[in-house]
C-alpha cells in the first residue's frame, strides 16, 4: 500500500526549522549545498547543458557521463583481476640478456 | 478559497547506526528528503532518563515510520548481542497507529532479504516488508513503493542525484562537526538540510 502525500513538499528553510538547525548554521549550510552544485553547469554553459538541453535531458545526460566516465577509470569489481598488456620479464631474465650481449 | 497545503510531513527514520550502514543511511536521507518530506531519527534526542519519552514525542509527531530491520545480526563488540531498539521503536510505532486516529500515522518495514523478516519478527506475518536488498538504488526503488505525490514526484535518477550531491558535501560536513561518523545530531540535521535544498532544486 503506498502512502499519499498531501503535505506541502519541505524546503530547506523549513527542514531546518523543523529540526532546530539555528539560522546561522543553515546559512552556511545553504551556501554549501549551492557551492559546486552539479546543476551550475546550465549557467556556465557547460556542454553538458549545451548538449541536453531541457533539465531532465541535463539530469540524464549527467548520469549517463558519470558512469561512462567510472567505467573508463578502470574500476574494478570483486573478484576482478587488473589485467595489463604488458608483460614484464623478470630480473632473472633481464639480466641474462645482458650477459648474453657482453659475452657476445 | 482552496485550503493552503499542510506543513511538510516527517517521518520517523528507524535504522542501525553502524558503519556498514552509512551509504543506506544516506540514501534514507535523501530518499525522504526527494519526496518533500523531513527525517527525523533519535539521533536528534540527547542521552538522558527522560530518553524514551522523547522517542515516543518524536514518532507521535511523525506522519510515516521507516523501520528497517536489515540489520538482526550480533554486534561484533563482546558481549555479542543483537540491538533489540529497532523492533522496539516498530512496537512503538505500531501502538501508536493501532492507538491514534486512522491514516494519521503509517509505517512500513524494510528488509534486505526476502522472507527473513517472517523468521526474525513472526508477529509481523501478513505485512509485506520493503525489500532493498542492501543496496541505495533498492532504497530508492522501495522508498517509491511507500510514498506516491500528486506533484513533484521524484524519479530514482533525481534521488541519485542528490545523493550525489549530499556525498560530495559530506567531507565538509564532518569535518566542520569535528566527527568521523554520520551518527551524531548535528551531522544527522546538517544531511537532512542539504538534502532538502538539493531536493528542492531537482525535484521539479
Amino acid at each position: 500500500m503506498k502512502a499519499r502525500i498531501k503535505t506541502r513538499f519541505a524546503t530547506a528553510k523549513e527542514t531546518a526549522d523543523v529540526l532546530g538547525v539555528p539560522k546561522s548554521r543553515f546559512k552556511l549550510l545553504e551556501r554549501l549545498s549551492h557551492s559546486d552544485s552539479i546543476f551550475k553547469v546550465k549557467s556556465q554553459g557547460d556542454s553538458i547543458a549545451k548538449d541536453a538541453g531541457s533539465p531532465i535531458r541535463v539530469y540524464a545526460e549527467f548520469a549517463r557521463r558519470a558512469s561512462d566516465s567510472a567505467k573508463s577509470n578502470g574500476k574494478l569489481g570483486r573478484g576482478k583481476r587488473k589485467v595489463t598488456n604488458k608483460s614484464h620479464s623478470s630480473r632473472k631474465r633481464r639480466s641474462r640478456g645482458k650477459a648474453s650481449k657482453a659475452g657476445g | 478559497m482552496a485550503k493552503p497545503p499542510k506543513r511538510a510531513a516527517e517521518v520517523f527514520l528507524n535504522v542501525p547506526y553502524d558503519k556498514k550502514f552509512d551509504r543506506l543511511f544516506r540514501a534514507y536521507i535523501c530518499g525522504i528528503s526527494s519526496f518533500g518530506l523531513v527525517p527525523r531519527a533519535t539521533l536528534e534526542i540527547p542521552g538522558g532518563a527522560r530518553r524514551l519519552d522523547r522517542i515516543l514525542e518524536l514518532i507521535h509527531s511523525c506522519a510515516y515510520a521507516v523501520h528497517d530491520l536489515s540489520r538482526v545480526q550480533l554486534d561484533a563488540h563482546k558481549p555479542r548481542t543483537p540491538r533489540f531498539n529497532m523492533p522496539f521503536e516498530l512496537g512503538l510505532s505500531v501502538a501508536h497507529e493501532k492507538s491514534s486516529k486512522k491514516g494519521k500515522h503509517e509505517w512500513f518495514v524494510c528488509e534486505s532479504m526476502n522472507f527473513r523478516l517472517a523468521k526474525s519478527l513472526s508477529d509481523l506475518n501478513g505485512t509485506d516488508p520493503y525489500i532493498h536488498h542492501g543496496t541505495v538504488g533498492g532504497v530508492f526503488t522501495e522508498l517509491r513503493n511507500m510514498f506516491v505525490r500528486s506533484d513533484r514526484q521524484p524519479s530514482v535518477l533525481q534521488m541519485w542525484l542528490i545523493y550525489r550531491e549530499m556525498s560530495r558535501r559530506l567531507p565538509v560536513i564532518l569535518q566542520q562537526a569535528g566527527s568521523s561518523s554520520l551518527y551524531s545530531s548535528r551531522v544527522f540535521k546538517d544531511l537532512c538540510v542539504i538534502a532538502s535544498a538539493s531536493a528542492d532544486r531537482i525535484v521539479v
